[in-house]
């Protein structure tokens, strides 16, 4: 799974920590979630996307490859 | 996090912090107590890994009242996942560790029930602690 977590915090200017704090959950978890490493669930994915004024959609997704599988 | 639970996050820190190292305390003064004489390998080696885990425990324990006074939780969704997936692989690692111990209970030259019970634990909590770096890592947790 790939992300645009880091391509919108950027666009706010807000650090790893400041995103975790808003969210909820500890850095670790914001680290591992940038790097596709970590699937979040389905409210975390809701209260970051509500955070960073963008959708679930936009900031998540699978490449056509992944969802063969 | 609410004034509230920043005070709950931090008890919960400090407990964890005072827990791991009075049992790594614990385990090195037992080591001391009920080590006979010459076997200073065995004792060097519990003493170690005790340490090791005390001072694991107190390192922890930094962090987490750091991330409390950054304003961030010491658990949330993923760390429970990864104490969940360790706990879970160290079930089964524990059990052949036990059935080892059965196994070669003469070779190991444990007789007495407290050193077999003793060594079970021991083997059962560093299970856990590889457990839990090994799931640290891990991507699928689910």
């Amino acid at each position: 799974m790939k992300t645009r977590i880091k391509e919108l915090r950027a666009r706010y200017d807000m650090t790893q920590e400041d995103l975790a704090r808003e969210v909820g959950v500890r850095r670790e978890t914001i680290v591992f979630l940038e790097k596709g490493r970590y699937n979040p669930s389905l409210r975390l994915a809701f209260k970051i996307a509500h955070v960073l004024k963008s959708t679930v959609e936009e900031l998540f997704f699978f490449e056509k490859k992944e969802l063969e599988e | 996090m609410s004034k509230k639970n920043v005070e709950k996050e931090r008890r919960k820190a400090y407990l964890k912090m005072v827990v791991g190292i009075l049992v790594a305390v614990s385990v090195i003064v037992m080591a001391f107590t009920v080590a006979g004489e010459g076997e200073f390998l065995e004792l060097g080696i519990v003493a170690a890994i005790a340490l090791t885990f005390g001072l694991y425990f107190a390192y922890q324990g930094t962090r987490d009242l750091k991330n409390i006074k950054d304003g961030m939780p010491i658990e949330d969704e993923r760390s429970r996942k990864v104490m969940r997936f360790a706990a879970a692989k160290a079930y089964y690692i524990s059990l052949y560790w036990l059935l080892a111990i059965i196994w070669f209970e003469d070779l190991l030259g444990v007789k007495e029930p407290g050193d077999v019970v003793a060594l079970g634990i021991m083997g059962m909590a560093i299970a856990f602690g590889l457990s839990y770096l090994y799931a640290r890592r891990r991507e699928d947790l689910d």
